[in-house]
């Protein structure tokens, strides 16, 4: 398809040749050395051509290349760089191609505009990059764009209205991606998404359902449709319907990614329902040796808050020397980096080097870092780092595509070119992820001196409660000892097949979601 | 979902509301039933980048030393004693693998059916001379360097109120048999388990295939007067299997 755009384009261009060509011939009357001149230079444009037809896109790229500078050729400036970009576009170079559309675009007063554009979107889409997105959707007449790319631009215009707190508006575009197109599952999603941040939860729900219908004969574990149903589970949170989320939650499968969240969000929702026997449950999931390297210093107040309910003094204690015990040197460690780091590449090279760490199947947990590990974790896993750093690798791919272009192609004008404008973006890319980074770091941070303040309040109510408990303690009104359901009877437990284990310290990964608060309470 | 500032607001309207109270008075019933919703209904595994079947396990043998004492049973011998003595040395170089040396000591004497070959029958028509299996070389002791392969760690529940935890592993080596005149070299493999009693004390239990050439004592005549020398018997391979059991000490 591509192939025959830039044949007709290149048919578009050559007319305008054959005309010169024939005004030639008719100048043949007059002196030779006035049709020499013209001749060599329909024919280094004819050639470039010539090549960028026959698919030799390498080769007619660094010829399209020279003539853009040529002044020989300062009419067609606009429509040589237009081809050109179409050429590095071919060659996967989609960072390099973009820049080639700016120029068209940025120039101004010429036809090519409106192409310009249209492939500056696409090139935008391939590469992720929201910058050049929100350039080209900012200029884009959507009518006017090609039907075949128009649910990605509904999309991508979607998308910058969501960054944009535009929810209305967001939600309508998403609405318009048709359905059967590649990016409509994520359409949906994000509709659903921008109906819940507008407060409108019923549209919510129902677009989730919508979604979750369309995938109705997916695999269980399929991705979009347990996205959709832990969509649908947050939503019945939002509208504060406990038990129907809880409900929702424990639909999610067990072997997909989002089942971790749903440990610590239905322990908010049991919470909020007053079941906590079931969000100890939970938590002991949560708060297993699994999830060590996971950043949750909110789970663990909840869980102490939910002992201080049942008057579970050692416990809720236990609880929180444990989340002094991993945050506050978390905390102290991010002070200090953002106290000594000021250069934002940094930020994104210590990311950087914890990912390969862990891609080299080391153990970054155990060592000592400047961004803590477990909070590195939950940066890397933020939706706008990833795409940033989506956006890097795939810079790195294309400087690697040019290195692979035979021919010396990484040596000629064009490739030298090319690579600057790669290490440029690179730098830059490196600069906005580092500083991403360094945000999220100020707001962990902010997050962390809010929860340690919590802290002091929980301990105070601890002790408060706790001397009350003596109080009683010496009035005579004592708690039997029994501190846990010490029955010998747990028939109740393997009446599904399963079969009862007391707990004895260890964590096997088939019994994480399945464990059971079998405490009492303390309170008298 | 609730945010860090709410938490605690939240929390302690809640327990102000006496909502808390209500909740904790259910709790303190004796027989806890849980909603039947909340119990397992998947047998699916949660999903991790790294996936690990075990964290915090309750027995760690991980660069430990394992001492061993123990007996066995040959289960195919029909000559001579059926029991015997192991003394085992084990280091764990990872949680799957380890070297271990084991020294088998057999009990004198003769079997049942040893016994009786030896008394003979002189009366016809079940007549039968005097064979003394214990004049002809058997294995008195045996020294092994095996590999193990720790295939597996995991539990039981003997009953419903305890758990012991156990592996699984299999092992090769060689080693030397010596049969009193004359010695030989042998190959030893094996299955086994060790069931942990405690954190550092457990039961092991083997089986082993000890193969090895030596004297066939059914190749001389072994009656009250005869005395041949070990090398006078023609050999054959053995293929003697054992059943080991064992106290297992984690240092």
């Amino acid at each position: 398809m591509r192939s025959i755009i830039l044949a007709l384009l290149v048919i578009s261009l050559l007319p305008a040749n054959a005309a010169e060509k024939r005004r030639a011939g008719n100048a043949s009357k007059v002196p030779r050395s006035r049709t020499a001149l013209p001749t060599g230079t329909e024919r280094d444009l004819a050639d470039a051509l010539t090549l960028a037809k026959a698919g030799r896109y390498a080769e007619a790229s660094q010829r399209l290349f020279q003539l853009s500078y040529s002044p020989r050729f300062r009419d067609k400036r606009m429509q040589i760089k237009y081809i050109l970009g179409m050429t590095l576009h071919q060659m996967k170079l989609n960072q390099v191609s973009a820049f080639q559309f700016i120029g068209v675009v940025k120039e101004g007063n010429n036809k090519y505009i409106k192409q310009s554009l249209e492939k500056l979107s696409l090139a935008a889409d391939s590469l992720g990059d929201d910058t050049l997105l929100n350039y080209a959707i900012s200029r884009v007449n959507v009518d006017e764009f090609p039907r075949a790319h128009r649910d990605m631009l509904h999309y991508r215009i979607g998308e910058f209205q969501m960054r944009n707190k535009d929810f209305e508006n967001a939600a309508r575009s998403f609405d318009r991606v048709a359905r059967g197109h590649n990016l409509y599952n994520n359409a949906k999603y994000n509709e659903a998404l921008a109906y819940a941040e507008s407060n409108q939860l019923d549209r919510a729900l129902a677009t989730f359902e919508t979604l979750i219908q369309s995938r109705a004969n997916a695999p269980i574990t399929d991705k979009t449709k347990v996205a959709g149903m832990m969509g649908k589970a947050r939503v019945l949170y939002q509208k504060k319907a406990w038990d129907p989320a809880i409900e929702a939650y424990r639909e999610i499968p067990r072997d997909t990614e989002f089942w971790h969240d749903t440990i610590f969000e239905s322990s908010w929702a049991m919470l909020r329902s007053g079941r906590f026997r079931s969000s100890l449950s939970n938590f002991h999931t949560l708060h297993s040796s699994f999830y060590e390297d996971h950043y949750m210093p909110e789970s663990l107040l909840l869980r102490s808050i939910v002992y201080l309910y049942i008057c579970k003094y050692d416990e809720m204690d236990k609880t929180l020397n444990l989340f002094s015990h991993i945050y506050k040197p978390v905390y102290k460690q991010i002070d200090k980096t953002l106290d000594s780091v000021n250069q934002p590449e940094k930020y994104f090279t210590m990311m950087n080097d914890m990912m390969k760490i862990s891609k080299k199947n080391g153990d970054p947990s155990k060592m000592s870092l400047p961004i803590p590990y477990i909070v590195a974790q939950k940066i890397t896993r933020e939706s706008d780092f990833q795409s940033v750093f989506q956006y890097i690798r795939r810079l790195l791919e294309e400087r690697r595509r040019i290195n692979a272009v035979p021919g010396g192609w990484g040596s000629s004008a064009v490739g030298l070119y090319s690579k600057k404008v790669l290490a440029t973006r690179l730098v830059k890319a490196k600069q906005k992820a580092g500083k991403i980074v360094r945000n999220h770091l100020l707001t962990i941070k902010e997050e962390l001196l809010d929860l340690i303040e919590q802290e002091g309040f929980a301990r105070y109510e601890m002790l408060n409660g706790r001397k009350e408990t003596l109080k009683k303690k010496i009035a005579g009104k004592e708690l039997p000892d029994q501190q846990v359901d010490d029955t010998n009877q747990r028939d109740f437990y393997i009446q599904n097949g399963y079969e009862y284990w007391p707990f004895r310290g260890e964590y096997w990964l088939d019994e994480l979601g399945n464990y059971h608060y079998v405490g009492t309470q303390s309170c008298n | 979902m609730g945010t860090s500032k709410n938490l605690l607001v939240l929390s302690l309207a809640l327990f102000v509301s006496g909502f808390g109270l209500t909740l904790s008075q259910a709790a303190s019933a004796d027989d806890i039933e849980f909603p039947e919703e909340e119990l397992a209904r998947e047998s699916t595994l949660p999903v991790f980048d790294k996936q690990r079947a075990v964290l915090n396990r309750n027995v760690i043998t991980e660069k430990r030393f394992e001492l061993a004492l123990g007996g066995g049973l040959e289960m195919n011998e029909p000559y001579y004693s059926d029991y015997m003595f192991s003394g085992m040395g084990t280091y764990n170089l990872s949680d799957t693998s380890a070297i271990n040396v084991q020294g088998l000591f057999w009990m004198d004497g003769l079997s049942d059916y040893g016994t009786q070959l030896k008394a003979g029958n002189p009366t016809p028509p079940n007549a039968f001379p005097s064979f003394d299996a214990s004049k002809a070389p058997h294995p008195v002791w045996a020294v092994f360097a095996n590999y193990q392969f720790i295939a597996y760690y995991g539990k039981i529940s003997v009953s419903k109120q305890t758990v012991m935890n156990l592996n699984l592993f299999a092992l090769a080596g060689l080693g030397y048999i010596n049969m009193d005149s004359v010695s030989t070299v042998g190959v030893n493999l094996g299955v086994g388990q060790n069931f942990f009693i405690t954190k550092n004390f457990g039961i092991r239990a083997d089986l082993r295939w000890l193969i090895f050439q030596g004297p066939n004592p059914p190749t001389q005549r072994l009656g009250p007067t005869d005395n041949p020398s070990g090398t006078a018997f023609e050999d054959r391979i053995f293929y003697n299997g054992q059943i080991g059991l064992a106290l297992v000490f984690l240092l």
